[in-house]
């Protein structure tokens, strides 16, 4: 009986020191630990919350449970790995805004980084996570590589639509978490802010004075309504705005997915592509703070999207040779890479950057793989037509959970198959890798759909012992493609393993001659 | 008379070799240039042979790591058919210059070439 007493008291004594920690931003206290207020700190906690003193100690008591029933192990795919000089251990995923910071080391602390606009509305945000028409974005992470400071870990994260705001964290070290800044509609500059269900996204700018910080970021205005200011470039470090993106035609439910990239191919980025919600893709150039040149490229309103998850653009050789047999003709074109959200399911669409009347549905070819593998056969006329055509399409199964990897012209994309009663719990749901050729999207591999014990996190290529490449899981470090094959230009399937031997490659652009002088 | 008569057919037989000489001297000059010119175009395929030989030498030991271009940057990759995410393959953008040539006169090939390559471990994502 006295050791069962002892243990029990052992227990009690030893959870606090593996508790988690709860840290929030007082306005005017600054981060503080939920768990350790002073009675100042607790008094304004009750008047954020609404609550009388002795709920908001309540409320204090259930915020672990809480946080446990706000939890979705489906989203924790989406996890990201801090870097090493922070801690490696940690993984950081983000429920909405509610940031939750885990070690795969069971010692390691838990930590919770919980949004002071979101703590009264914390209970319905589950609702969100669990909505399948919707995408959660995962926060931005910047490293001090990209700051350009040694040891400096910020991390900017959107949150849910219950009260729109940006935030930047200062993790450095990640236990003692500080707040940079965050944008609300009460700071000035962001009144027209109406949802943060979004990745920011960083661009690097030249600098056009001593002493200018060069870092800022894209923070687009989700929601619902119609927005005047579709995005907002601030500076990295204060959230200063320093330029926005208007609409001057109707965009109207814009999605949080989004990419930068450098059209002209002078290392700058100078062009961001966004889309609404139902899939109108929109291209917008822009410069020294300044957008301009806004226009619509492609309109996939028909195929039904709830929601993008993804944007990425590629920079490739695309055959265009007319016939069949000709593989030999190309043309170096901007490809976007477009994963979007349709009821419980996703389509992967493939669009060609080019001049001329923006894509339409029709304009795409279907080339969703059929559910008996032997049936999907490249005609001649399909391939005459995919290269024709603006792109391709494709309907996939479950929903992806890290922006789609291109390696050697093959698309590998991971999917996470959800149980529509339990969605929020990776038990019930399935993960699978699915490989497409980039330019006709059939199966590269025997297997068209690989399937997965664990969701995957970050995809890596990685040398074999065997001379070739293998394509890894960054967080488990689990092998999921052992030898890595890459297309060839030699047929429509060709394919062949890639070697370690073939690198470095050598490719020739340009020889010229030149001559001086006279001869005596 | 018959002096008068003997200085004119030596004025003439002067005149005649003075003629002659205007025209061989100049014919002379022609030939030996034209035959000048005939050996410099000789001597500028050799010399651009000879460099060209030494260019192309270059490329296969700088492709064999044995030789290093002294001017390169890193560049975004050029398209290829198997596309790569942006930052798992690396492209250094290469200038090879190899120059030849007599005293006066120069002959180089400059070649620009983009090396690829896999850094281990690289990053994911497009960008």
């Amino acid at each position: 009986m006295g050791f069962i007493r002892l243990g029990l008291w052992l227990l009690l004594f030893s959870h606090p020191l593996s508790a988690d920690n709860y840290w929030s931003h007082i306005p005017g206290f600054g981060s503080v630990q939920l768990t350790e207020l002073n009675q100042e700190q607790h008094t304004a906690l009750a008047s954020h919350l609404k609550l009388s003193q002795e709920d908001t100690k309540a409320w204090l008591g259930h915020l672990p449970a809480q946080l446990e029933a706000l939890s979705c192990s489906t989203l924790d795919a989406q996890s990201q790995p801090l870097p090493a000089y922070v801690d490696a251990d940690y993984q950081v995923v983000s429920y909405a805004g509610v940031l939750k910071f885990k070690a795969d080391d069971q010692t390691k602390d838990t930590l919770w980084w919980l949004p002071w606009p979101l703590l009264p509305s914390l209970a319905q945000i589950r609702a969100e996570l669990e909505d399948l028409a919707l995408q959660v974005h995962q926060p931005l992470l910047l490293t001090e590589q990209e700051l350009k400071q040694n040891g400096q870990f910020i991390l900017i994260s959107g949150s849910s639509n219950q009260s729109p705001s940006y935030f930047a964290l200062k993790l450095n070290p990640l236990h003692l978490p500080e707040l940079l800044w965050s944008a609300t509609t009460a700071v000035a500059g962001f009144e027209e802010l109406t949802g943060a269900m979004a990745q920011p996204v960083l661009l690097a700018e030249q600098a056009q004075g001593p002493g200018d910080s060069l870092l800022s970021l894209l923070l687009p205005n989700t929601g619902a309504t119609k927005q005047k200011t579709l995005f907002y470039q601030v500076e990295a470090f204060t959230g200063k705005v320093r330029g926005r993106l208007i609409a001057g035609q109707k965009v109207s439910d814009l999605s949080g997915a989004l990419t930068v990239y450098d059209q002209n191919r002078d290392s700058i980025s100078d062009s961001l592509i966004f889309s609404t919600k139902a899939g109108q893709v929109w291209l917008a150039q822009m410069e020294h703070n300044q957008f301009y040149n806004i226009q619509l490229i492609a309109d996939l309103s028909s195929l039904e999207f709830s929601d993008i998850q993804f944007v990425r653009t590629l920079y490739a050789a695309v055959p265009v040779g007319g016939s069949g047999s000709d593989f030999h003709s190309r043309r170096s074109q901007w490809l976007v890479l477009l994963g979007a959200l349709r009821q419980e399911k996703s389509v992967v669409v493939l669009l060609k950057l080019q001049e001329g009347p923006p894509a339409r549905f029709a304009d795409l070819v279907d080339r969703t793989l059929p559910a008996a593998p032997g049936l999907a056969v490249l005609t001649d006329q399909d391939w005459q037509q995919i290269q024709q055509k603006d792109g391709w399409y494709s309907h996939i199964t479950g929903r992806l959970t890290q922006p789609p990897v291109v390696a050697a012209g093959v698309v590998y994309l991971s999917l996470l198959q959800q149980d529509l009663t339990q969605i929020c719990s990776i038990d019930q749901a399935s993960s699978a890798l699915m490989a497409l050729h980039l330019h006709h999207a059939s199966s590269v591999y025997r297997q068209p759909l690989l399937p997965l014990e664990k969701a995957t996190g970050a995809l890596v290529v990685k040398t074999n012992a065997q001379g070739g490449f293998s394509l890894i899981d960054q967080s488990q470090q689990q092998v999921l493609i052992d030898n890595l094959l890459e297309i060839s230009p030699d047929c429509s399937h060709c394919t062949q393993p890639i070697q370690q031997g073939s690198f470095p490659r050598w490719q020739l652009m340009g020889t010229y001659h030149s001559e001086e002088g006279a001869y005596e | 008379m018959m002096l008068s008569s003997k200085g004119f057919i030596l004025v003439t037989t002067l005149i005649l070799m003075l003629i002659l000489t205007c025209i061989t001297i100049p014919m002379l000059v022609q030939t030996s240039l034209s035959q000048k010119l005939a050996g410099s175009a000789t001597l500028a395929v050799q010399l651009k042979q000879q460099t060209q030989s030494k260019h192309v030498q270059q490329l296969q030991q700088l492709k064999q790591g044995d030789f290093e271009s002294r001017v390169f940057t890193v560049v975004p990759c050029p398209a290829l058919y198997a596309a790569w995410s942006d930052l798992s393959l690396q492209c250094e953008w290469h200038q090879l210059r190899t120059a030849g040539g007599a005293l006066h006169h120069q002959h180089s090939v400059t070649s620009f070439l983009v090396r690829q390559s896999l850094p281990e471990g690289g990053r994911d994502g497009l960008y």
